[in-house]
């Protein structure tokens, strides 16, 4: 087989193969993550950042095509093949910049990108308020989870934070703060918490502070993961 | 076939591989924790960090990670390696993990990692994991613990996946 000809089988061998071995490594990794609590994350959301990653390698493959080129005595390619690499390497933004510079396509539009990552996180946090809502209430477990959550909230964050309401379910609680004079609870003041919520330690939380002045705080009952 | 074909045979494999290095976490040396309100009794070490005060201290830890950002939904799992030989009813380590998006909105928080309760002593790994709310280019992550005073308990590491 000559050199032109390597090129012809090589290069898209090359291509399925990383996306094979980028597929098999992803999958490995989010099954490697410990369980998730919700278990369906966006699918365009997935989609769009897949998109991306292959775009960057195609990118890779376009350059170190390039570089081979150039070995051979075509035109030198512009790009050397370390920085090829770490497009890919780097995640989204440079992936972007590769695929403006290399592959014809428009880069995502940021804002449209935005307007996604906010649509997406919208959706997580109606999963989770509609999980609380549908759940069968565990009512020994709500009577002795709602007053604890109550006590180590107003000892933590008071005056600043006040508990409207504490909600449990069978597997998680939500709980309802407003806090006019914070936009958000403020780092340091959270950590405090977190660091001090005594029996509700055995519990991962979620702050939904979208909105300035107000707060939801979920704590999802499950154990330590050792 | 030519040494350059093979070389780009393997290249594109090495990029999902190192991706997945780059993903599969980071650790960071809990020497570089710094206090939450500095008292200067914290002494750091090749191997972590120690609370020489006479009371509890909370140190942050924060782990540099550049990484491709986990979707939605989806968990990270914090790993502290922690000593605790404070047998005082009370005196115990505690930490929480926790992510943040390049807005420094907090997207994730972990279950509290311990080194026991009451009386207890310790010398391990403790970890938890965070369901992340919201993603973005850019997350950091920070272990943020109390540490019991006299001079008996510390961290060595810390790590996020």
């Amino acid at each position: 087989m000559d050199r032109r000809s390597n090129v012809w089988v090589v290069l898209p061998a090359a291509v399925v193969l990383a996306l094979v071995a980028y597929a098999w490594g992803r999958r490995s990794a989010t099954s490697s993550g410990g369980s998730a609590v919700v278990s369906t994350p966006e699918t365009g959301e997935r989609l769009a950042a897949l998109e991306r990653e292959v775009q960057g390698l195609r990118a890779v493959t376009r350059r170190l095509s390039a570089t081979q080129r150039e070995a051979a005595g075509a035109p030198p390619a512009t790009v050397a093949v370390s920085q090829s690499a770490s497009v890919a390497r780097d995640g989204h933004e440079r992936s972007e910049e590769a695929l403006a510079d290399d592959d014809g396509h428009e880069p995502l539009d940021p804002a449209a990108e935005e307007r996604q990552a906010r649509e997406t996180e919208n959706a997580f946090w109606a999963e989770l308020q509609a999980r609380v809502d549908a759940e069968v209430v565990d009512a020994a477990w709500r009577r002795e989870t709602e007053p604890v959550i109550t006590k180590v909230i107003s000892a933590q964050l008071s005056p600043e934070v006040r508990v409207d309401q504490v909600f449990c379910a069978s597997s998680l609680c939500r709980v309802t703060l407003s806090h006019p004079s914070w936009p958000v609870i403020p780092s340091d003041r959270l950590g405090r918490f977190a660091l001090n919520r005594e029996s509700l330690g055995s519990m991962e939380m979620q702050l939904d502070g979208r909105k300035a002045g107000e707060s939801t705080l979920y704590f999802l009952r499950q154990a330590p993961t050792d | 076939m030519k040494i350059s074909s093979v070389l780009m045979l393997l290249l594109p494999l090495g990029v999902p591989l190192l991706s997945s290095d780059a993903w599969a976490g980071a650790t960071a040396n809990a020497g570089t924790c710094y206090e939450f309100a500095e008292t200067g009794m914290m002494r750091r070490g090749s191997n972590g960090i120690i609370n020489y005060d006479a009371v509890s201290q909370t140190v942050i830890c924060p782990i540099p990670v550049d990484h491709t950002i986990p979707a939605v939904g989806s968990t990270v799992t914090f790993r502290v390696y922690m000593f605790d030989n404070n047998s005082t009813s009370g005196a115990n380590i505690s930490c929480t993990g926790f992510a943040y998006n390049q807005n420094s909105g907090q997207v994730g928080m972990t279950a509290a990692m311990t080194s026991g309760s009451g009386t207890a002593t310790f010398t391990g790994v403790r970890t938890a994991t965070a369901t992340l709310s919201a993603t973005a280019n850019t997350h950091t992550y920070v272990v943020q613990c109390t540490i019991p005073g006299g001079a008996a308990s510390g961290i060595n590491n810390v790590r996020v996946s």
